[in-house]
């Protein structure tokens, strides 16, 4: 009958003392300011190169422009970067700045760029073994045999999984803006981002497109990798319930994020792997108003693709960890 | 309680553990993971209210004022700022290296001019036509490029006259290259040619406008010979347009690939390969001392 | 101190007909007995026998395919989280969180309790002697200090019933001697054990009753010097000269020697008795036996009883079925 707070104390406390949590800040605290002197570098380069900004983003637009006259580029590929050029060319247009480089645009592209990979290995980290090391140390025998429902036990560390994530995407972002803020400066929470550009077949829809500031961009963005981050750690949870093994369960949900990443560079043929969970992380590619990999995927597509894997995976995990019997 | 439960025992009360940290550890933890879900979960809602219902979105500063075009003659200044123009021989196609002629051209105006050259960036798209540059040079992001700049580089005409495919491979396959239709479409491109001088010119008045003229990649077929007759022509009212500017320089190319062609052109039988863009660049150096 | 007030023979644990089949092949046929209050109860079966198998279906872990199992009246499969209560428990080793230190694991135990208060986990560290090492981390402990940590977790909740599996597993000798004094005194406060064990002499010496389990069945139920009577005990004998007193002891009829590859006694044991002869004879007539020895000169070096191992109470308990 112990109330489920001090069950997700319990876990929270588990995780943390495990040094999952640690591992990941190291990990951030190693790449990021990798990443930041590659992105220095670029614009140093940048700047010494051209005069001003729109030098550089008309550069890009011609760069783009001769890739998709060429022949031996792939139909979709020309598809993405013809919506690249004609955002590009809006932002000229309007005279904004598509990539200022400060702290606030190099998280924000941080972001974008880990959606699909680097924030669901962060996630795997700690969920992979959740219930896994249980078993594997043999704990699961302490855990369930103490006067509580076995749903409660899951649900208080599926709560805390929850809260692990939630703590993982604002502190990526936060170490990323307070590393890059070092080279680029702190400025830049104001800045005009234009979102909500459509894509419908091959050109652009420009008539939803509006401005919003970087802040807010930021903050939407977290949000929607936060909910592919919370598919990967559903699924993952499932693994983790259903593999004996930590190693083999971090292993599985590993092929199947990356195969995820793969998949979306090449699959655009076969339009039914749009259902594959792996397929449809990249929501906040959404938000910048990329094509999507496979025709007829959207924000709501990719949600409700998200959605129903994670409520099957967690259902699957209930139900088998209510009812098994605990043989070793 | 504590108290009684100490005095009522006979043992040393138990070592505490330092700071009790783990006690601080929940309540610190517990509340900082609290807000940030609620932060993820405000920034996901709020992303899908924003894409499904948008806002008007926040008002966007006004374009602050363009730069100005460089003035003053060349003389007198530190660096000069080129930029590149046009179609796939501005872009470099057939160049291994990928400079084409006007990376060779800036290292050796570099030398000879005896100040810094800097390339602003090579505008140039593969296929383009003398309408589409007509139409790039209205937008104002690309006119602010070409505005900055001291030397305007170009070749336009290419695609208007021979109809190439956009990889410019068909040429060199067919026998598509009739020279009498090749003829009947100048009167239609010259307009076009001259409209690209006219816009050069106002979005710049003061920058120094290089045309690299065209040339007959055919002169070693012998059906294809009748071309090199409209490309003088060509090239002749180019030269027209460029004296008419005044600032506007027609630098020659027929000559270079009649003899060696093989020498001097690229697979494709049409670009000119490093050699040939090296000897384009030679003469734009020779055209500017 | 009645510190587990009950009437003295409140059934605690009630094991009904527990049957469990696992993928087609049946586990457990037949498992019925009942553990009182304040009794050491013992659980005794050969590796392999369901011993293991039925402890995990006492704390829930695996549910039975028939039958019932009731803890203070409260059943444990349907309604664990009551039943449980009253139970302590260690199933095999004491697996503890090795990044916890010992104190966060019997908070974290606590925690999964209703009223635990921070005194009672303060006193059983005390309980079972942790307190100098209790705040440091449980992958530095021994074996030893784990098990102790183990039983601790066991006794947070005041359980009315602890259920230990193989609890002398890796223990020394002291150690061994340590826990048995212990079970004694939670028994002696009332709290019922229940303990697994494929130990003959382990459990004569900690338990009161005892069940016998062989392939998934519970052959036997009863007071443990009831069923060691019944197996019959061994008497080994050490003398001087052994061939004498070998010969003497032969002559006898009512003494059957015992070859060296027929007696069921812990080979261990033996080879540290050199030159002992086994015999199955009435140990009251041992005092006579002494005296006979000494007027034909041969010196008694030792006599020692010695209890059938478990397989030899097996072969008896289960001798009607083989015949039949």
């Amino acid at each position: 009958m112990a109330n489920l707070l001090s069950l997700v104390q319990n876990e929270t406390l588990k995780v943390w003392k495990k040094k999952r949590f640690a591992v990941i800040v190291l990990v951030l605290l190693v790449l990021i300011p990798i990443f930041v002197y590659a992105q220095l570098k670029i614009s140093q380069n940048n700047a010494a190169k051209f005069a001003d900004w729109r030098s550089v983003v008309q550069q890009r637009i011609t760069d783009n422009m001769n890739a998709i006259a060429s022949d031996r580029i792939p139909e979709e590929w020309k598809k993405w970067r013809r919506s690249l050029v004609q955002q590009l060319q809006y932002y000229l247009d309007r005279d904004v700045n598509p990539d200022t480089p400060n702290a606030v645009t190099f998280t924000a592209t941080f972001l974008e760029n880990s959606v699909t990979m680097f924030i669901p290995l962060m996630v795997l980290a700690i969920a992979s073994d959740l219930v896994s090391s249980e078993r594997a140390s043999g704990t699961i025998k302490m855990l369930l045999t103490r006067p509580v429902r076995r749903w409660k036990i899951l649900t208080s560390k599926l709560i805390a999984l929850t809260l692990y994530v939630s703590l993982i995407i604002p502190t990526a972002a936060l170490l990323s803006y307070l590393i890059a803020g070092l080279a680029f400066g702190y400025e830049g929470w104001g800045a005009p981002v234009f979102v909500g550009f459509r894509v419908n077949g091959t050109a652009i829809e420009t008539s939803s497109v509006h401005a919003i500031t970087q802040g807010a961009y930021l903050l939407m963005e977290m949000g929607l990798v936060w909910f592919s981050a919370m598919t990967v750690a559903a699924i993952s949870f499932m693994v983790s319930v259903l593999l004996q093994s930590a190693a083999a369960s971090l292993v599985t949900m590993m092929a199947a994020v990356i195969s995820g990443a793969i998949l979306a560079n090449m699959a655009s043929s076969w339009s039914s792997a749009k259902y594959l969970f792996n397929v449809n992380l990249n929501l906040t590619s959404y938000l910048q108003g990329t094509p999507p990999p496979i025709e007829g995927m959207s924000l709501g597509f990719s949600l409700v693709v998200l959605a129903v894997w994670g409520a099957v995976s967690l259902t699957t995990a209930f139900a088998v960890f209510t009812k098994r019997d605990v043989l070793n | 309680m504590a108290e009684d439960s100490k005095t009522e025992s006979e043992f040393d009360p138990l070592p505490r553990p330092p700071g009790r940290a783990s006690s601080k550890l929940w309540p610190i933890l517990g509340f900082t993971m609290l807000g940030c879900a609620i932060l993820m979960l405000a920034g996901f809602v709020w992303s899908l209210k924003d894409a499904w219902f948008p806002s008007h979105g926040m008002a966007v500063p006004e374009p602050s004022a363009s730069a100005r075009p460089p003035q003053g003659d060349w003389a007198a200044k530190q660096e000069l700022k080129a930029i590149a123009l046009g179609d796939s021989l501005t872009r470099g196609m057939g160049d291994r290296t990928g400079d084409g002629y006007v990376r060779d051209s800036i290292v050796k105006l570099n030398e000879s001019l005896g100040k810094k050259v800097r390339l602003l960036g090579n505008l140039a798209i593969n296929g383009l036509t003398a309408t589409r540059l007509n139409q790039q040079l209205e937008q104002p992001s690309y006119a602010s490029s070409v505005m900055q700049a001291d030397l305007i580089l170009f070749t336009i005409g290419g695609n208007d006259l021979f109809r190439i495919a956009q990889s410019g491979g068909s040429i060199a396959q067919g026998g598509d290259v009739s020279p009498e239709r090749l003829k009947a479409k100048l009167p239609e491109a010259k307009p076009r040619l001259e409209a690209t001088f006219s816009k050069l010119r106002r979005i710049n008045p003061y920058a120094r406008i290089v045309y690299v003229g065209l040339f007959n990649p055919f002169y070693d077929v012998p059906e294809a010979r009748g071309i090199s007759e409209t490309i003088a022509e060509w090239n002749a009212y180019a030269q027209k347009l460029a004296a008419l500017d005044g600032n506007a320089t027609v630098i020659p190319t027929y000559d270079l690939f009649e003899s060696n062609a093989a020498r001097y052109l690229s697979s494709d039988h049409f670009h000119p390969n490093e050699m040939g863009y090296g000897r384009i660049a030679e003469r734009i150096d020779q055209a500017l001392n | 101190m009645p510190e587990y007030p009950h009437a003295p023979n409140d059934v605690i644990l009630s094991v009904q007909h527990v049957r469990k089949v696992i993928s087609g092949k049946p586990i457990i046929r037949d498992v019925t007995f009942d553990v009182r209050a304040g009794e050491v109860f013992g659980f005794l079966g050969p590796n392999g026998s369901g011993k293991t198998t039925t402890i995990r279906m006492l704390v829930d872990l695996i549910k039975p395919t028939d039958g019932k199992i009731l803890v203070c009246g409260e059943d444990v499969n349907r309604r664990p989280e009551r039943a449980l209560r009253y139970v302590g428990c260690i199933v095999e080793n004491p697996e503890m969180y090795p990044f916890f230190t010992g104190w966060e694991n019997l908070e974290h135990f606590a925690r999964m309790q209703p009223d635990i208060p921070f005194e009672r986990i303060e006193e059983v560290t005390r309980i079972v002697h942790l307190d100098k090492r209790i705040h440091d981390k449980v992958k530095t402990y021994s074996l030893g200090m784990r098990q102790r940590l183990g039983i601790a977790q066991a006794l947070l909740g005041k359980p009315r019933l602890l259920i230990l599996d193989e609890p002398t597993n890796g223990l020394d000798p002291k150690g061994i001697k340590e826990l048995r004094a212990f079970i004694r005194e939670l028994a002696d406060q009332g709290m019922s054990l229940f303990i697994s064990s494929h130990l003959l002499s382990e459990i004569q010496l900690m338990c009161d009753r005892v069940a016998i389990i062989a392939r998934g069945e519970v052959i036997a139920t009863g007071p443990v010097e009831e069923l060691v009577k019944q197996a019959g005990s061994y008497t080994v004998w050490q003398f001087d000269k052994p061939e004498d007193g070998r010969s003497l002891l032969e002559g006898s009829p009512e003494v059957a020697l015992v070859r060296e590859n027929e007696h069921r006694i812990d080979e261990a044991y033996l080879n540290g008795l050199p030159g002992a002869i086994v015999a199955l004879m009435d140990q009251r007539t041992i005092p006579e036996w002494i005296k006979r020895f000494a007027g034909e000169g041969i010196g008694v070096q030792a006599v020692h009883k010695v209890a059938p191992s478990l397989e030899e109470l097996f072969l008896k308990l289960t001798e009607g079925e083989s015949v039949g």
